[in-house]
Order: C-alpha cells, then structure tokens, then sequence
C-alpha cells in the first residue's frame, strides 16, 4: 500500500517535503495525486493521502465536491488522511464556506480569523488571506516549538521545533482530540502580531489534533512536521505512520539535521546500474544531468529579483524556484541507479525534455521582468512545469529505484 | 578514492571531434604534481597534441589569503607560457567540477566550452557577436546567470575574463580564436573538502591575518602598485575611482572601478548601463599617467579595448586617439619581463627581505595564489604553504621541497 500526496493544483513546493519525508524512512513507496485523481476516486491501493500546503481555494476547487466525497469514502474505508498547513484548512468542519464545505471531515476551526485583524508586524503580502466576511491571519512566520500532549501516543516526543507558514491555530471541537500545542516562537522566526496578541494564539493552542472517521483518521496540523529544515518534526510523522499501522518500523528517524558540510561523495568506479545501461540509457542520463544542471545555474540567476507573484492566495518568490531546481540536483546521483533498468531511457529522456522546457520558461519569465512586462502567467506556468518536473523525476527514482522500504 | 582540494577530475577537450572526456586523477597526481603550471606541464606533457592546459592549484577556491588563482598554459612550439586566471575566473573553473582542462585539436567552426556541475559542453559559438562585452551578455543570458564566468576570445589577441582585461600577455584570444574556441564559460556550485577541515579553515584564518599585518602599510589599489614601483605615494590622481575589488579571498584590493560616465562619489547606480571600467592592470594606468592623457579619456579607452580584446598596456602607449586598427594591433608592453614563462602582467615590486622572484611567482602560480600577493606579502611563506598542504590534503613536504617542486615549473 502506497501513501498518496497531493501535488496538484494550489498545492506549493511543500507537497516535495513529504516525499523527502518517505525518502528519510528509506521508502519511494509514493503516488503523485492530482485533482483529477481524486475527483475521480483514484485512490485504490493507497494506505493514506497526504496534503500539505499551497492555496487552500485552489486546491479545494481543484478537487471539487467529487474529491471531497472521495476523500471522505477513503478514509471511513480505512484511510489515513493527514493535511498539513492548507491541508488542514482544506477539512475543518467550521471553515464551511464554499468552495471548502464539501470538505467536512474534522471537527475543527481556527483561531486565527478575524474580521479585521491588526496590521502585520512583518511580511505583510504574507500576513493574511480573505475569507467570508473577514481574513484568516497568521501570528508568526517561521519555526515554532510545539509541544506533543501528554497522555496522547505523541507525549513521548516531548517538544519539537516545526515550520508554521501560514498554518492555523486550530480549535479542537467534540470528538477532536487534541495532540500537540503550540509554545511559542523558536529562534527566527518572525512575529506578525504584537506580543499579547502572539502569545494567545500561540501559547497552549491546538497545533495538532485527530478525529476518527468511520474505520479511518483524518490528522491535521498547523505547522509543517515534514519540512526536513526542522527535522524533528519526521518522529512526530513518523510515529503517526506508526500509530495508523502504516510504518512498522522500530526506530523512529532521530531528529537530526542531515549532516552538513561535505557532500562529495568518494569518486566511486563507474555506477554498475548505469554501465549496463546501454548506450541510449548512458545518453539519456548525461542529457538528464546536463539539463537538470543547467535549470539550476539559470534558477540561481533568478536570486537578486525582486519580484513576487500572487497566484490565487498564495505568494510564490524566485527563491522557490531555486527551491525546485535544487530539490531536483540532489536526486541526480541517485538518477544512474535507474539507469540501467528496462524503460528507464524513455523516463530519461522525458526528464531531460521536461527540464530544458523548464528552463525556456525560466529565460522567457526573466527576458519579461526585464522588459518590465507582466509575469503572473509565465510563473505560474513556470511553477506549473517545476512542478510535474519533480513528480515525474521522483516517480522515475521511484520505478526504477526501487520503492525501498515497503509501508503496510 | 576521495581527492582533498581538488575535485580530482580532469577534462581532456577535443576541439575537433567535438569530444569532452573527464578522467579521475591518476594515482598520486596531486602529491606529484601539486597543481597550477606544474601540473598543467605535466598534462601537455602526457598530452603533446594539446595547446592550452587550464589548471587550478590545490589552493584555489579555498580561504587561503590570495587563492583565486587557475593557469591558462599555453603551449606554442616548444615553449611555454603561463598565464593567471584571477578575479573570479580561476575559482569558478575549479568549482565547476574540473581541476585542469586540456585543450586539443581545432575546430572550423566556432565553439564555446561550459563547464557546469561536472559536466562538459561544446556548444555553437558562431552567433556570438563581435564585441565582448555583448558577446559575454549574450552568453550570460543563454546560460540564465550573470555571475558565469567568461573567457572571452575576442577580436584582439588579449583574452578577456568577462569584461575585464586578463593578465594575458602572450595573445591568448588571438590563439584561441585560431583554435575555434571562442570561450569557456564556467559555473561553480561544487564543494571541496579538506582532509583536517577544522585544523585547515584554523590556519587559513590565521594566515589571513598575518598577510593582511604584511601588506604595506596604507597602499591600496593600482595606484598604491604604482606607488611601491616609484618608491612613493602614488602622484597619479584617481578622481574617478568608484571603489577597488578584491580577486577571491584576496586581501588586497588591486584593481580599480573608475567612473567615467556616473558620479564616482555615488556608490548606487544612476542608470548609465556602462559607467565606467575595472581597471586590472598597473601598467596600463602608469602608461596613461606617463604620457599626461586625460584619465577619463584613458579610461574609455581603456573600456574600448576591453572590448576589442586589444591588450590594455599596448592601447594606452597608442594613446586616447587611436584607432581601432591600432588598438587591435598594439603589443602586449608588459612589465620588463624577465626569464621565464610567467606573464608579464605582474609589476616587478621590490620584494620585501631579497626574496627571490622567480621562486614567489612559482609558488604562486603552482599551488592557485595570485602572483601579485605572493610578492606583496612575505607571510606566505613556504613553510606556511606547506603547513597548509599538509591540513588540506595530508601532503608531507619541507618547504625546500615545495619550492624546488614549484620552480621547475619556471623552467
């Protein structure tokens, strides 16, 4: 059984943070899910569906009333739902206007909605987001310490650092039980409220809560537990995949940051995956290389712009696109492993093709900022092949990789 | 088996088949070799079809003071020439993936070399246009990022890196054309490693410390070169000077930024797309001031030749009213150059205790430093060096040793 994350439409570069999550248990055993997917209850050999953040409207009307009923015949069939930031949003029984109220499936709202809140300390184009009659406001930005409850299955994990971008502060209802609370700011992070105002929404409040739903659960969390630059937040995953029966493993990652410094490997003898490859497949490979190297160099290129861009209600950043590029160079290496196995050229060759029109959208979006011309469309079209760039690069990891550790 | 300092990687290019091929270090290269114009002989050596050699020393790109250093060898009958790759040049090369890159054949039609990531491409250079600066912007904007680096081989015989004048002064654009190859371009994102990284970062820094304490004191820039040669403060005003930079990790700033077209005394841009120039090279600056030229006309001449790839001693003795005929055809009027392949772009400084020129270039130029600290600064000594080689890549060797090894680069 497979775990399903969402990278579809409205969802941001943080769908990849739950794959390097699997990627750190030793598991590939990932599916991509677009809307359509689960529009069309495509959701069949799947232990659990996992969406994290982006633009909550567009990822809720990416769905669609027939995603949500999928969604929610799959987890009272057994399921595991687990939404982070607008995944947890996206499910909360109170946040019922449309397009959200087919989405039903946790008795939970947020705290963190006003009908006019305070000006932002910081960050204002990220600070706050429409909705109904008000906005849904976010009192930090940046990593936050929650605490897991005690008496609960998390208890044990104690206090973790985790990232909240934009995440919400939930209110647990009946038949919600509350996992973790929030405890404050952890260095660097960045306040958008003043103190009184943080410490309320910020101090004891629900970070993480769960609800049974028929033989499923549907988990959600305000901060990103996956987001691998506070690595502690994997165990507290980690423990939930074990806790739903999903990863049997003994030991839980251990928290740490992945080791800096050196990531020269040794220069080993020639990959024997890739030396059977065959000419075509070594081909294809250097093409795939050459082309992931140069999206990188030119996503580097994007670092001293300006510029932001709205698409929907979320703000996407060049650093995002860096993000991307790079996300993709790290699991290059791991590309000649592939190398060698039946159909993997034809997967190759498609990576390098994705790549180099990757970055002939990079070059027309900076040939425009340039010129001083609009470039909301370019971005999103950018993001939009960055995006099935990753999926179709994790995927061929994936298929010709091995799906390493098997999950339940 | 891992390499320290290095990537262990070199690339073997053939202009005609158009083939890139990267080999690993053969065993004990490095502690053999060591680096830069040693090694690159080493290379032309095993290669004796190959012209240019392009080669980084084990220092380069390391926080070692003045370690910005790559060598462009070039090889022409049975002689042979070094050249320093400074500013940026020299470390992205090495970044890029590829310690040394040998050069061989021809091709007919233009090419470009791009070095990015350890990976090699020969690309069409036939569309570049003439002038280097539009050729390097064009380039840069193929490429998706300003800071690649770009050896440019222009219509003149100087080599330019970017914009800027090289030290070339043996006409490495003008072979390099004659090659096909119009330029390398290169892109570092790699990372290299030190055997002991905290022993070897920990006498980096003091030895930064110690250079900077053995500069003369109160110099900076061009004119302060100037001023050491003349045995005085430099007379030459600078009222266009903007600021002075810096090559990679070097601390003394040698070359000059002279606003010709902007208020120098504005530090943010005004708007002018080209205010002004980087000034490289002494000679070329005391040539201007010897022959009483208007600076800012010498400075726009100076741009202009950058463009051409005309060498920029031979267009400031051509003077402000020459024209492109002559810029184009001026010599490269180094310094005096002595015995030896060394460029001729390093002024002949008064070393500070009697020390040897030879040898300070040869350290230099084998182990990735600039040439030009190496004879500002009496810090870098060989034992410091070898204390260095011995933290950042396990090599045991006496300072006699070390020298003696350099030297024979010297011929």
């Amino acid at each position: 059984m497979s775990v399903g994350i969402y990278s579809g439409e409205g969802a941001s570069h943080s769908w990849t943070w739950f794959a390097s999550f699997l990627e750190g248990l030793g598991s590939r055993d990932y599916r991509f899910l677009e809307g359509e997917d689960l529009r069309g209850g495509k959701l069949d050999g799947l232990s659990a569906v996992m969406i994290g953040g982006g633009d909550v409207e567009g990822i809720a009307r990416a769905l669609g009333e027939k995603g949500a009923r999928g969604l929610r015949g799959f987890v009272e069939k057994g399921g595991l739902y687990l939404g982070s930031c607008a995944g947890a949003y996206l499910v909360m029984e109170r946040v019922k206007l449309p397009p959200y109220a087919p989405f039903r499936l946790i008795d939970a709202g947020m705290a963190n909605f006003s009908p006019a809140p305070p000006p932002p300390l910081n960050l204002p184009h990220k600070y706050k987001v429409p909705y109904g009659r008000g906005f849904v406001f976010h009192p930090a930005y940046g990593p936050v310490w929650v605490e897991m409850e005690e008496g609960t299955f998390l208890g044990e994990l104690g206090t973790v650092a985790a990232a909240l971008y934009g995440g919400p502060v939930i209110v647990p209802g009946k038949g919600c039980e509350s996992l973790a609370v929030y405890r404050g700011m952890h260095g660097g992070c960045l306040p958008m409220v003043e103190e009184r105002l943080l410490r309320r929404l910020l101090q004891g409040t629900c970070a993480a809560a769960r609800a049974r739903l028929g033989e499923g659960a549907v988990y959600i969390c305000g901060p990103h537990f996956e987001c691998p630059y506070y690595p502690q937040g994997a165990r507290v995953l980690a423990r939930i995949l074990q806790e739903e029966n999903i990863y049997n493993v003994k030991k839980l990652p251990d928290g740490q940051p992945a080791k800096a410094g050196t990531r020269k490997k040794e220069r080993a003898q020639r990959n024997p995956a890739a030396a059977r490859a065959g000419n075509g497949g070594r081909s294809a490979l250097e093409d795939a290389r050459r082309e992931l190297s140069n999206l990188r160099i030119a996503a580097r290129g994007m670092e001293s712009y300006e510029v932001r861009w709205t698409l929907g209600t979320k703000v996407w950043e060049p650093e995002k696109i860096i993000y991307y590029a790079e996300f993709l160079w790290e699991r290059v290496e791991e590309l000649q492993d592939c190398a060698g196995s039946q159909g993997a050229q034809a997967d190759l060759e498609e990576l390098a093709s994705r790549a180099q029109e990757s970055r002939r959208a990079l070059r027309d979006l900076r040939e425009r900022l340039e010129r001083g011309e609009e470039t909301d469309a370019p971005a999103e079209e950018l993001f939009r092949r960055l995006r099935l760039l990753a999926v179709r690069l994790l995927e061929c990891l994936r298929d010709h990789g091995g799906r390493g550790v098997s999950l339940a | 088996m891992m390499e320290f300092l290095y990537n262990g990687s070199i690339l073997v290019v053939d202009l005609e088949s158009r083939a890139c091929e990267e080999r690993p270090f053969p065993q004990g290269f490095a502690a053999s070799a060591l680096g830069g114009a040693r090694a690159n002989l080493a290379l032309l050596r095993e290669f004796p079809q190959a012209g240019l050699a392009l080669g980084s020393g084990p220092f380069t790109g390391l926080p070692v003071p003045g370690a910005c250093l790559s060598v462009a060898t070039w090889r022409e009958g049975g002689s042979f020439t070094h050249t320093p790759l400074h500013l940026f040049a020299g470390v992205e090369l090495k970044l890029s993936g590829f310690d040394f890159v040998v050069v061989q054949g021809s091709s007919a039609e233009p090419l470009y070399l791009w070095l990015h990531d350890g990976i090699a491409d020969l690309e069409p250079a036939a569309g570049l246009p003439r002038d280097n600066w539009e050729a390097v912007d064009s380039l840069r904007r193929e490429l998706g990022e300003d800071l690649v680096q770009v050896l440019i081989a222009g219509e003149g015989p100087c080599l330019g890196l970017g914009y800027w004048a090289s030290a070339d002064r043996v006409g490495l654009g003008r072979a390099w054309r004659e090659m096909g190859l119009r330029a390398v371009c290169a892109r570092g994102l790699g990372i290299l490693d030190a055997a002991d990284p905290e022993g070897f970062a920990g006498a980096c820094a003091d030895l930064v410390g110690e250079v900077r304490a053995s500069l003369p004191e109160g110099r900076h820039g061009l004119e302060g070169i100037l001023g050491l040669l003349r045995g005085k403060d430099c007379d030459y005003p600078l009222p266009l000077l903007h600021r002075r930079r810096s090559c990679f990790a070097c601390p003394y700033d040698c070359n000059d930024f002279l606003k010709t077209e902007e208020d120098p005394s504005l530090m943010g841009q005004e708007g002018e797309e080209e205010p002004g120039m980087l000034l490289t090279d002494a000679r070329s600056l005391g040539l201007l001031e010897e022959a009483g030229a208007d600076l800012r006309e010498g400075v726009r001449l100076l741009r202009w030749a950058s463009r051409l790839g005309a060498f920029p001693a031979g267009a400031a003795k051509a003077g402000t009213q020459a024209a492109e005929e002559e810029l184009l055809a001026a010599g490269p009027e180094g310094w005096e150059r002595e015995e030896g392949p060394f460029s001729s772009w390093a002024p002949p400084l008064p070393l500070p205790g009697g020390a040897d020129r030879k040898e300070r270039q040869a350290l230099g130029y084998t182990l990735g430093i600039c040439p030009l600290l190496m004879m500002l600064s009496p810090a870098l000594t060989p034992q410091a060096l070898c204390d260095l080689l011995e933290k950042g890549m396990e090599l045991e060797i006496s300072p006699e040793e070390l020298v003696g090894l350099c030297v024979e680069a010297a011929g």
